[in-house]
């Protein structure tokens, strides 16, 4: 554990687009420095093409590290959060966190205790307001089968030994992968409920009449992921989830997709996969669920 | 110059000799195989800047040339991006007591005009007649595909227009009598182009998409397009319709006596979030109270805090609406109590709404309900516990003529213009029930024209615990319903429509009845047929002719006994 960098500087990173800046600016950093009684280094990147104002440099006890586009064309969520990691040189814990959120007073002081008393875990997630995920939490342990992107706290060490994210997502699902290999590695993946942060998450707000991005993504990373962590039975059975019931909405591009442009770029990982958190039960769930928290 | 596409050299004639008065403006087309083609003629080689393509089976109203300068003029005032204009159409919001989206100001075999007066944009409009802003349409390079036929053009010229950034709207103006119902069965079988529909998912985000004779389907086709730069037809329409408009301003509300600090500032952050993303309105925050204020709450600079006058023996919450509604400058009003929120997420949508729609709508919009639970009510912004409950659902705001609530006070925006002229004596007599009584007064005012969307506005804090409506003594909330009921029944909030939702239940219950006695015939004519045949079997003759039948289907082949079903 690498606890002296947690409480000495207290790392966050942050992708955004140039369009996020004034949010970063009146909200998101405001927060931050409530959500922690320490020192804060925000590493952000602005992923978007064209010029845009810079972050200011310091902005209270929040030290501002920030960075363009890394190189011409789109960059991926694992891409970018990969880039911000290695630019620090050092293995220290750090947050992520989503461009679009308001962090609860004391949130990441949180997060830090939960991941103190939590020897093994590689990531520590928080809790999601207003719309929690409704996915499994053990009642004893606070583990999970894996932590969203949008507001966690990740273990340096296992981030560089793993390789950091893996980037052939583009977007979408990097974080259950992460999860994962986090559970295969050895380490946990821990929920802290009382570390809240806002974050108006798209679900709730997709029209019928639209097929969104992260819909698309979903789909097509969602036989990525079956294909690279359980081989060919794991993609048959993927592609069956995606195409029973008279098949989910988009799934016949995502297959198409999935196999013309991603298939020959991911190597299987080696072996049988077989653990208890590691697991998938449905189009994109990877977790039981909790019914109280899905919306009538 | 008016362009008519007319079916033969008779049909125009007959057209010119309806439209005698202005004959010498109309150019007849004839002899034309695709309507593809015509607009783009029109567009090439129109010698004005603006022009009108007519089917021949339109009457235009007398006066109807004469008046359509002053049309234009009020477009280039009103709409400075408008490309394209039409007489019905798809909006992207559902306007009047049902939530329509689609907008006809025009007569033909379908029905009626369904809205009036105010100028509406649209998706899709209906190609029975359509104004064309030429200038503006060539200095886009606009153009429609060369396909053949007389089907789905409208549709896809709107769309051409609106992906080329100009606004495509309904305007009544253009008003006529269109003597002609389409043929359905040609438009169904043109929906399922792959063609069209490969046009259209290229441009759109859109996986449907709406016009007035059904919806096109491009689930099939639209993730073709996925790394296109593509728009949502909805909300690219609308800013495209707002370029050149000022802004209307919006005062979100919150009434408060600071007993709630965390869940205030979680308010409070949310309506900021709100703001950041409006484009087109001008939202404003004030935090109203009889209370002081709280000191902690000084570092949101944006929001103001206002301190009204208050009448101690008397629960202030009415008046503080009243009060509000004549303190602020501003063209709407959205309450927001300290325990809700507002989700940012269609911000942008709902801005270029409030500034689209005819001026003085009020707007409806979804709610939700969230259970929680806070460790500590006072100072915590968000809660130990949360979990959605009901949702309230915007297209349902009529049924507030029922006598019940159907729209929580922060699913409305209301005009600010109507708002403060709620009688004193109604503000005096009622205390508890002051939002279902807003709204009803909002509703029952002549100026009152709706604008349904279904998109989720604000989440509403359900904790039990300190919440008025949670109260077991129903005592105040009966005492303000019986004033209520009081002053619907003598009219100060009340209009004929309150009877609307009994109408509607019993024409709804007539067919629901309709239904079950067609039910029952049938069941009578079931048990008839049943009753018949087993009287029939039970006859001697049918008992006796059995082993013939029993040897007919022993020794002929069924092949043939199928053969011979077309002579029996």
């Amino acid at each position: 554990m690498y606890i002296e960098g947690v409480y000495g500087r207290l790392i966050v990173q942050v992708v955004h687009r140039g369009e996020d800046l004034p949010h970063l600016l009146d909200r998101l950093i405001p927060s931050l420095t409530r959500s922690t009684t320490s020192e804060i280094e925000l590493w952000a990147l602005d992923y978007s093409s064209g010029a845009h104002r810079e972050l200011p440099t310091s902005f209270d006890r929040v030290t501002v590290h920030w960075f363009g586009q890394i190189r011409d064309g789109d960059c991926g969520f694992g891409e970018n959060h990969n880039f911000l990691f290695q630019a620090r040189g050092t293995n220290d814990d750090f947050v992520i966190l989503n461009p679009d959120c308001i962090l609860n007073n004391g949130a990441i002081d949180r997060l830090v205790a939960t991941k103190l008393l939590s020897a093994r875990a590689a990531i520590v997630e928080g809790r999601q307001w207003p719309f929690e995920h409704p996915k499994e939490v053990d009642p004893l342990t606070n583990e999970t089968p894996w932590a969203s992107g949008a507001f966690a706290l990740i273990d340096g060490r296992f981030y560089a030994e793993c390789g950091g994210m893996d980037e052939g997502y583009f977007m979408y699902l990097e974080d259950v992968d992460l999860s994962w290999r986090a559970w295969l590695s050895g380490h946990s993946v821990v929920y802290e409920s009382r570390a809240v942060v806002a974050h108006f998450s798209g679900g709730q707000f997709y029209r019928p009449d639209v097929i969104s991005m992260e819909e698309h993504y979903g789909l097509r990373n969602f036989l990525r992921l079956a294909y690279k962590f359980f081989g060919e039975e794991g993609e048959r059975r993927a592609i069956n989830l995606l195409e029973e019931n008279g098949g989910v909405r988009g799934a016949g591009q995502a297959i198409a997709d999935y196999k013309a442009l991603l298939k020959e770029r991911v190597t299987p990982i080696a072996g049988n996969v077989s653990h208890p958190r590691v697991k998938i039960l449905g189009v994109n769930r990877f977790h039981q669920l909790r019914l109280s928290l899905i919306p009538e | 110059m008016i362009y008519v596409v007319a079916r033969s050299a008779e049909s125009g004639a007959i057209f010119l000799d309806r439209h005698n008065s202005f004959r010498g403006k109309i150019e007849v087309l004839t002899g034309q195989t695709s309507y593809f083609n015509v607009i783009n003629h029109v567009i090439d080689l129109c010698p004005d800047g603006y022009c009108v393509i007519v089917h021949d089976d339109v009457f235009l109203r007398s006066g109807f040339v004469e008046e359509l300068p002053n049309l234009i003029e009020k477009l280039d005032r009103d709409w400075p991006n408008w490309g394209l204009v039409g007489n019905a159409g798809i909006a992207p919001f559902g306007v009047g007591y049902s939530g329509e989206r689609i907008i006809r100001y025009l007569s033909d075999p379908h029905g009626g005009p369904n809205w009036t007066e105010s100028v509406v944009p649209a998706e899709t409009l209906d190609g029975n007649l359509l104004l064309l802003n030429i200038a503006s349409l060539r200095r886009k390079s606009i153009r429609v595909p060369d396909f053949f036929g007389f089907q789905m053009y409208d549709i896809i010229f709107s769309i051409e227009v609106i992906v080329a950034g100009l606004a495509v709207l309904v305007a009544p103006d253009l008003a006529c009598f269109h003597a002609s119902a389409g043929s359905q069965s040609d438009f169904d079988v043109a929906a399922i182009s792959d063609s069209a529909r490969i046009h259209i998912a290229s441009r759109l985000l859109n996986s449907r998409v709406m016009f007035l004779n059904g919806v096109i389907d491009l689930k099939d086709v639209t993730l073709q397009f996925v790394d296109h730069q593509r728009f949502e037809l909805g909300l690219q329409s609308l800013r495209n319709a707002q370029v050149g408009r000022s802004n209307k301003s919006l005062t979100v509300v919150t009434r408060t006596r600071f007993n709630r600090r965390g869940m205030l500032e979680r308010c409070i952050e949310t309506v900021a979030m709100f703001k950041g993303r409006s484009t087109s309105v001008d939202v404003s925050h004030v935090v109203v109270s009889t209370f002081e204020s709280n000191d902690s709450l000084s570092r949101f600079p944006d929001v103001s805090f206002l301190r009204a006058p208050t009448d101690s023996r008397k629960d202030d919450r009415f008046r503080l609406v009243k009060w509000i509604a004549n303190e602020v400058d501003s063209d709407y009003l959205l309450f927001l109590d300290d325990d809700d929120w507002l989700f940012p997420n269609a911000a942008e949508f709902i801005s270029l709404l409030v500034a689209l729609a005819p001026h003085g709508s009020s707007f409806f919009f979804d709610t939700r309900h969230f259970s929680e639970k806070f460790i500590d009510e006072v100072s915590d912004s968000l809660p130990a516990l949360v979990s959605p409950g009901r949702k309230f659902e915007a297209k349902l705001f009529v049924g507030c003529f029922s006598g019940h609530n159907h729209i929580p006070f922060c699913g409305a925006i209301l005009p600010k213009s109507t708002v403060s002229t709620i009688p004193d004596s109604l503000v005096e007599s009622i205390t508890l029930f002051e939002d279902f009584a807003t709204l009803l007064y909002c509703m029952t005012r002549e100026s009152f024209s709706p604008v349904v969307v279904d998109v989720l506005l604000a989440g509403i804090s359900i904790r039990g615990d300190g919440q008025t409506v949670f109260s077991t003594d129903r005592t105040r909330w009966n005492e303000s319903m019986a004033v209520l009921s009081a002053e619907i029944s003598r009219g100060v909030v009340s209009s004929r429509l309150n009877s609307l939702p009994q109408l509607a239940l019993r024409y709804s219950g007539r067919d629901l009845r309709f239904i079950e006695s067609m039910l029952d015939v049938a069941r009578e004519s079931h048990y008839h047929a049943i009753r018949d045949v087993n009287r029939m079997r039970a006859t001697w003759s049918w008992r006796i002719t059995r082993p013939f039948r029993v040897l007919f289907r022993a020794v002929v082949p069924s092949r043939l006994r199928r053969t011979q079903d077309p002579l029996r």
